[in-house]
């Protein structure tokens, strides 16, 4: 399966900007539980991990753009929105328990993290359904 | 009832229906010889052969250029087809 330049690129950015999401969230946490700020100050930190979903949004935006073949970004557009809306549809359900007091609070900072992993698997089923339909005329 | 719809694709969507294999298979091409001739990947030439996807205007008149036909002796035109 070939990958376009544009995927190549979006690739190593996506990498780089989860690796600065990973270290100011990480920064972010260590400095409220260390420094004990006021709660302007934790408005302040929350910022932060706030900047490294900010730029890896922007990275997708630009792969979005950059991608010169239109099925691929089409697929690509296709599994976000499914991911987004698995996303959306789980937590409005475990929102619903946690109102009802049947589970406890659900950590919102696993919401990226877990839209990654639900696009990352929403791709991998897309292929292997295109696999099992395509007729091998290649 | 979609059942034997002559516009529905292998897959069951309802895709423009094209003579695209068969223009490849006459000049002896590969999807993976279409795909590079038309600067897009394997997976789109396959998508497009098999009425999973119809491609954009752009991309249907470089498809008629390689060929050298126009659109409509390619693409079959959905509204006419019968």
């Amino acid at each position: 399966m070939e990958v376009s330049p544009a995927s190549v690129r979006f690739l190593w950015r996506f990498i780089g900007a989860t690796i600065v999401y990973g270290l100011l969230i990480t920064c972010a946490s260590w400095m409220a539980k260390s420094l004990d700020p006021s709660p302007i100050g934790l408005i302040a930190l929350s910022i932060l991990p706030a900047i490294g979903i900010a730029a890896s949004l922007i990275v997708v935006g630009l792969y979005l753009i950059e991608e010169t073949d239109e099925y691929v970004r089409k697929r690509q557009a296709v599994a976000m929105l499914v991911s987004i809306g698995i996303l959306l549809t789980l937590s409005t359900g475990l929102g619903f328990l946690q109102q009802r007091n049947v589970i406890g609070v659900v950590d919102l900072l696993w919401a990226f993290p877990a839209w990654c992993v639900v696009w990352s698997v929403t791709q991998c089923s897309m292929a292997i359904r295109d696999y099992r339909r395509a007729d091998g005329a290649a | 009832m979609l059942d034997g719809d002559p516009r529905l694709s292998p897959c069951g969507r309802r895709g423009v229906k094209n003579r695209l294999r068969v223009l490849r298979a006459e000049r002896g091409w590969s999807q993976q010889d279409l795909a590079e001739r038309l600067e897009v990947s394997r997976q789109s030439v396959n998508a497009i052969e098999t009425g999973r996807y119809d491609p954009s205007l752009p991309l249907a008149f470089r498809i008629a250029d390689l060929f050298e036909l126009t659109i409509e002796q390619i693409f079959e035109n959905p509204s006419v087809a019968g």
